[in-house]
């Protein structure tokens, strides 16, 4: 059955770091209808930031981020704006910028913004290349791990999900990456 | 409402905006610097065909997480520590150019029309 689903995805044997990911089960929330959205405020010609709305709240990770943070972390989100709106317009997404491998799969690449020093916000990230990087949401990481916060592993986890999915439509080809690598183009939607 | 597939993908917030806005230009400047230091390291490291760990080697350092520190874009560097790194990697971080006679001039010319 699943290789059947597979398939029908347009799913073909190769070895890819992509492709060890179709093995794995889809996870259960995978009705929820979201998308992609450019955030155009923190976008630029050096990268894309990109962050996903859901059907049901309309608004970005991002934006339920800054909303649930803004009162006890101002000047910690002022920082993490100003860092993504000069890694989408000055420096681009340089892998130095993001705390690695945050994922559980050494191939989801899952990270996070790295935090100010003594303060702890943590945001979580898709980053696809130098180029484009999708912001999820996070939230204050006082513990050695994040799976030792339930709300941080729950952070993470949808960001795997939703790595997982993008990863899937750009290998079927219904989401593609720009010629100039700059931006997503076909279907921004990512219910699956 | 409308449905999340009709809407535009272009997205912008007040949220985000005013958090870009009331930011304080000294601060602003601030972290500009701090990711463009990171850079400027990043790119003196490739161009030597390094690792985080060969310039902490050079630099006698414990540990290479600190240079991962350094080249997060969020660390307050001294001016000891890029002196270092300047030297080990052939690199200007620091740009010192000896004051010009016309700057003198200025500030003499200044403190004459004080008095």
């Amino acid at each position: 059955m699943l290789s059947f689903l597979l398939r029908s995805i347009g799913y073909t044997k190769k070895r890819s770091p992509i492709s060890d990911f179709y093995s794995l089960p889809l996870p259960n929330d995978h009705l929820v209808e979201s998308r992609l959205v450019y955030l155009s405020q923190l976008s630029g010609d050096k990268a894309s930031i990109y962050s996903i709305v859901t059907e049901s709240s309309k608004i970005s990770f991002l934006d339920h981020f800054t909303l649930e943070h803004r009162r006890e972390s101002t000047q910690d989100l002022m920082s993490i704006m100003r860092r993504l709106r000069n890694i989408g317009n000055t420096v681009g997404a340089t892998r130095t910028y993001f705390k690695l491998d945050e994922g559980l799969a050494w191939n989801d690449l899952v990270c996070a913004l790295y935090d100010t020093p003594d303060r702890h916000l943590r945001l979580y990230c898709i980053r696809l290349s130098n180029k484009i990087i999708v912001v999820g949401n996070g939230g204050p990481k006082n513990v050695r791990a994040w799976q030792d916060n339930p709300r941080l592993s729950r952070e993470v986890h949808e960001m795997m999900h939703y790595s997982k999915i993008i990863r899937i439509r750009l290998n079927d080809g219904s989401l593609r990456v720009s010629d100039d690598n700059l931006k997503f183009e076909g279907d921004l939607m990512l219910t699956y | 409402m409308k449905k999340i597939k009709d809407m535009d993908t272009n997205y912008s917030s007040d949220l985000i905006g005013d958090l870009l806005n009331d930011i304080n230009p000294q601060e602003g400047a601030r972290i500009d610097y701090k990711m463009q230091l990171a850079a400027k390291i990043y790119a003196g490291l490739k161009s030597k065909g390094w690792k985080s760990l060969q310039l902490a080697e050079a630099l006698n350092l414990k540990s290479p997480s600190l240079v991962s520190k350094w080249l997060s874009g969020t660390h307050n560097f001294t001016v000891d520590t890029l002196v270092d790194i300047q030297q080990v990697l052939g690199i200007k971080l620091i740009d010192i150019e000896p004051l010009e006679n016309e700057h003198l001039h200025h500030s003499k010319a200044v403190k004459t029309i004080k008095k």
